[in-house]
């Protein structure tokens, strides 16, 4: 009798982990990570200096961007593609550079953003480099270099088919952060005129 | 005897000195200045799957007497695994010194490679004065990123920088 509890029990308790996480294997995420279009939102990350840095990110529908410094050292610079030309504004220097591109070339506004970056996660997924946890759509790759113990986590964000957050933490200590916050859809077009709109004397140089 | 030894000694080292100093108007040594990247979402070592990708370096010579580096050459390489045959340049090198802009180089904008793993180190051999404490150097890179198939994707600037070298 008491045994026939305990099988209920261990099956119950089975189930109910299955209908709550959806996926207690390792599988994959889905096949393909969507490029971010047609979104609004911020991004939080570390910089090299070692501190949070905030960005405001506009992606259109046709894969244009907008993304500018919200606070420290770089605070005002701005990175535009209207789809032709590729703009850097540097606030600190007064300094724009124009960076025409071959008509079919696809600029990204960062690496968070590269449909081939995010492929080589996918791969990395399947191949189990980077295994599922247990509960929610968190994958973790765990490592070890020299005294180093390394985990490179990323989180996903299913309504988007897009990694949301994603850590490196060496001995506990975070090295790598970038998250997206406050994502709403953006149904217009980049506007780069408004965007370009700067000081007289700012300096250009056309690349 | 010792004493006369000594003076001797004295003599010729404060010879060797005085023809050192006409010779050699100052004292030079060498150095290899490094950049951070920017806009990328991490600190050192920086190389997980949203890395900056590259590292830049500045080697120069700072000359006592003055108050500046001398350059010899700027350069630039790729850091991690290139998958793909993923290709790189330096799209433009701009240096300043005291609130001036010294130079802006582009002539590695159209020579592209494809090495990775610091193999290979892009060079721009160029001179110049930098004031310490008052210098700025930008990389602008060109980073070409290929699908599995070797066709290319998409492309993506990342900058390396390197601010007031003291």
């Amino acid at each position: 009798m008491k045994k026939k509890i305990y099988i209920s029990i261990v099956i119950a308790t089975f189930l109910i982990l299955l209908l709550v996480n959806n996926d207690i294997t390792s599988r994959g995420y889905a096949d393909k990570l969507y490029n971010l279009e047609g979104y609004k939102f911020t991004l939080s990350q570390l910089t090299e200096e070692n501190e949070i840095q905030n960005l405001s990110f506009i992606i259109d529908s046709n894969g244009h961007f907008c993304s500018k410094i919200l606070n420290g050292n770089y605070k005002g610079n701005f990175e535009a593609w209207d789809g032709e030309t590729f703009y850097r504004y540097d606030a600190q220097n007064k300094h724009l550079t124009k960076i025409k591109n071959k008509p079919g070339e696809k600029v990204i506004s960062h690496p968070f953003f590269s449909e081939v970056i995010n492929q080589r996660i996918s791969l990395d997924i399947k191949e189990e480099k980077l295994k599922k946890q247990f509960f929610g759509d968190v994958f973790i790759k765990n490592s070890k270099k020299a005294d180093y113990v390394i985990k490179e986590k990323i989180n996903f964000n299913k309504e988007i088919n897009h990694p949301e957050k994603y850590e490196k933490i060496v001995n506990d200590e975070v090295k790598e952060y970038i998250e997206m916050k406050n994502m709403t859809k953006y149904q217009k077009s980049i506007d780069i005129d408004s965007i370009l709109k700067l000081d007289k004397n700012v300096e250009i140089l056309d690349l | 005897m010792l004493v006369a030894k000594l003076k001797i000694n004295f003599r010729k080292l404060l010879l060797g000195s005085l023809i050192f100093i006409l010779v050699c108007p100052s004292q030079i040594f060498g150095a290899t200045f490094g950049t951070v990247g920017i806009n990328t979402g991490c600190s050192y070592p920086c190389d997980g799957y949203y890395a900056n990708h590259f590292n830049a370096q500045i080697i120069a010579t700072s000359v006592s007497g003055i108050n500046y580096y001398r350059t010899s050459q700027f350069r630039a390489t790729m850091t991690q695994a290139n998958q793909n045959g993923d290709r790189w340049t330096i799209l433009s090198l701009m240096v300043y010194s005291e609130g001036g802009r010294l130079f802006t180089d582009t002539s590695k904008a159209s020579t592209y490679s494809t090495a990775s793993y610091s193999s290979y180190w892009m060079p721009i051999n160029r001179s110049v004065l930098l004031a310490k404490g008052n210098n700025r150097t930008e990389f602008q890179m060109k980073y070409s990123l290929k699908n599995t198939s070797g066709t290319i994707v998409e492309t993506w600037y990342p900058i390396r920088r390197s601010s007031n070298i003291q």
